[in-house]
């Protein structure tokens, strides 16, 4: 590996640095067979895998193609008073809120991504896909989520 | 009308006959407050609602302590407005309240006391959006889960959802616990369907969440909050297409741990079976055997009365020895080995193509074939197994199922560190029924009896000593395997207080959300999260009844 990931073949997932860049990664899955399976890669390729995470993974698999899947198995974050905090890999958890969700797509709001538990795909096996769903992906942040977001804010 | 029904509106605002204190104060206030609102304080319905389906309290009920823990009031809002405005009311009078859906939670949810009021949410059904081209549903929380299938399979649509709990458990429950159904192979948990959430917050707001796919997204912290966040009162769900054709697929196996690898090949080829299933070799024989046939036929037999419930207690006292006898290479043989069934869903010939190339992937992994039949018994009799434990209980015994989680890799660690740690003390068998790319849920079910010693009128007590034990140790290990405390049960109070060995920091992470959120901490207090201080709540909650 490129040092800056380890890779558990079995479950299929690479145990990634948040510094990593995902060209990097990429490229040390492709010695593999293996991929993250973004899109638009190439325009990526110098972003570090915490940012690209905290952005939402810009051009990762759709999740709601594959509902059986997704790309975030677990991670390591610190708060902003230092904390770390650890989600251990798993597919699924029912143990109270997915706390992923405070850095998945936060923007830094809430917690500093660390490390992370990607899911990885082998390049020959193509991707399955559901039915469509014709859903907006990516709708505005309501004033009441907004609200939410900033007492979350206060409180951790 | 229904008796139930003409007692409700007898009590519905007018509690001056009542002679309980409390509870009739409480009812009063909230009449007063909030008059239109459909409430109870019927000792009936308070007994009703003083608990979910926690196998724990069921020994409780068998050892005659019916019902300890009753609300003090029971209400039944009609719209979100009016889950907002009691919200407001409880948040400005510090009155717990505790969402309830059909109550088939297992994990004590619902574990309340006479200041709570317990907000049942069956009477807000409405379907307030299909939308057939995304395709998706908005509905609300208290939808019940069959009439919703039934409903959408008569339009043509499925949500793809299929809990054992089926029958007595409704959409807000399954969002509140991260709930699994038994095709989640193909649509995924309720989680991986909720496009959006309404619900009320512990400050009385009405908010409504979207899920973003690469954006800030509050759903999943919700989801699976088990009403300690907020109240759910509608989801926006994806829906499917119903499924024209379904193909069928069976295989034995050596051993469980062959069988999983079969699993793990399947779902890593790009295979997404909706059902499949692995259950180990015993599980493997009671499936075979077909479990409502084998009911029917013991029903029938001329036998002494008890004498049967009489030999299992004696049997399940050393249960160590019968599990290492069926987990022996002798134990396996006799049973059959492990089995796999697979149903897929689909258009046209799809189905039957993926069961094809199914077959080809485990028969080259050394899966024997045995054709459609298993698996098309296993689909008519899907739900029968869920209703069999009031007799088991009856006679003496307890039981339960443990359903925890891991990546592939360690998968064998959690599979043999909770298996040991049950069988110290159970008789216990597993199967395997939600596989994903990266890991696999193991359900654990395990049966138990009073340690040996134990006298008549001690048996219930000294059964739960047994099942306080059995769980701590088993919730010990899987964690020390690298596994989760639940995979799709959710927390409850029952695991709360072992939250930490799994999170964390994230316990607290978890109580930051919980002020955020809840700030007068009204909603479910005592649920998920563990308590900083002992709480009446978690009082017969496993942590304190044994000592570590």
């Amino acid at each position: 590996m490129s040092g800056k990931f380890t890779l558990d073949r079995e479950s299929l997932l690479a145990d990634v640095e948040a510094h990593a860049t995902l060209g990097e990664v990429e490229d040390g899955l492709a010695r593999e067979g293996l991929t993250l399976g973004v899109s638009g890669l190439e325009a990526q390729r110098g972003k570090e895998v915490g940012a690209w995470l905290a952005e939402g993974a810009p051009g990762a698999p759709d999740p709601w193609l594959d509902p059986a899947d997704h790309l975030v198995a677990g991670l390591d974050a610190t708060l902003a008073d230092g904390t770390l905090l650890s989600i251990r890999p798993a597919p699924r958890r029912s143990t109270g809120p997915d706390l992923v969700a405070l850095a998945f797509g936060m923007r830094g709001r809430f917690v500093t991504i660390v490390r992370a538990w990607l899911r990885v795909h082998r390049r020959e096996v193509p991707r399955p896909r559901t039915e469509p769903f014709h859903a907006e992906r990516n709708p505005p942040v309501s004033p009441e989520e907004e609200a939410l977001f900033t007492a979350i804010s206060r409180e951790l | 009308m229904s008796a139930a029904r003409t007692r409700r509106d007898r009590y519905n605002g007018d509690v001056s006959e009542l002679n309980n204190g409390g509870v009739s104060k409480l009812a009063t206030d909230l009449a007063g407050a909030l008059p239109t609102l459909r409430t109870s304080i019927d000792p009936a319905d308070r007994v009703a609602y003083a608990r979910d389906l926690w196998p724990r309290h069921h020994l409780a009920v068998r050892a005659g302590n019916v019902a300890e823990h009753r609300p003090g009031v029971i209400v039944w809002p009609t719209s979100t407005e009016e889950v907002s405005a009691l919200v407001r009311w409880a948040r400005a009078t510090h009155t717990p309240l505790v969402p309830f859906g059909a109550g088939s939670g297992v994990c004590a949810g619902v574990l309340p006391r006479e200041d709570v009021v317990v907000v049942d949410l069956k009477r807000m059904t409405r379907w307030r959006n299909l939308d057939g081209s995304a395709p998706s549903l908005e509905v609300e929380a208290g939808q019940m889960g069959l009439p919703l299938e039934e409903e959408l399979g008569r339009r043509g649509f499925t949500l793809g959802h299929f809990p054992s709990s089926i029958l007595c458990s409704t959409v807000g429950g399954w969002v509140a616990a991260r709930s699994a159904g038994q095709n989640s192979g193909y649509y995924g948990k309720i989680e991986d369907m909720v496009a959006s959430l309404e619900c009320v917050t512990g400050r009385g707001d009405v908010v409504t969440l979207h899920r973003r796919t690469s954006g800030p997204d509050l759903v999943p912290l919700v989801v699976g909050s088990e009403g300690t966040l907020a109240i759910i009162t509608a989801a926006t769900l994806r829906l499917h297409r119903a499924p024209e054709a379904r193909g069928f697929a069976s295989w034995s196996f050596p051993s469980t741990e062959s069988g999983w690898e079969a699993m793990r090949i399947l779902f890593q080829s790009g295979l997404r079976p909706a059902v499949c299933r692995l259950y180990d070799p015993f599980d493997a024989m009671l499936a075979r055997r077909g479990a409502v046939a084998r009911a029917k036929t013991n029903a029938a037999k001329d036998r002494t009365p008890g004498a049967g419930a009489a030999a299992l207690r004696a049997l399940l006292r050393r249960p160590a020895s019968f599990n290492a006898l069926i987990d022996s290479g002798a134990g396996t043989k006799a049973f059959g080995g492990a089995l796999i069934v697979a149903v897929f869903e689909g258009r046209g010939d799809g189905p039957a193509r993926d069961a094809e190339a199914a077959r080809r992937l485990v028969e080259h992994g050394g899966g024997e074939y045995l054709g459609e039949g298993p698996a098309r018994r296993w689909l008519a009799h899907r739900y029968s197994i869920s209703y069999r434990q009031a007799p088991t209980i009856a006679s003496g015994l307890f039981l339960d199922t443990m359903e925890v989680c891991a990546t592939w890799s360690r998968l064998g660690a959690l599979y043999h560190g909770v298996r040991r740690a049950l069988g110290e003390s159970v008789f216990v068998m597993a199967h395997l029924s939600h596989a994903y790319p990266d890991g696999c849920c193991i359900y654990f079910s395990f049966a138990g009896s009073a340690a040996t010693g134990a006298k008549p009128g001690e048996w219930d007590a000294a059964c739960e000593r047994v099942y306080d034990a059995t769980w701590q140790r088993a919730l010990d290990a899987a964690v020390a395997a690298g596994g989760t405390l639940a995979h799709h049960h959710g927390a409850g109070r029952s695991k709360a207080p072992r939250l930490g060995r799994e999170l964390g920091a994230g316990v607290g992470v978890v109580r930051a959300l919980k002020r955020a959120f809840d700030p007068e901490g009204i909603l479910n207090p005592g649920n998920l999260i563990p308590p900083i201080e002992p709480s009446p709540y978690v009082d017969d909650a496993h942590a304190k009844v044994v000592p570590s």
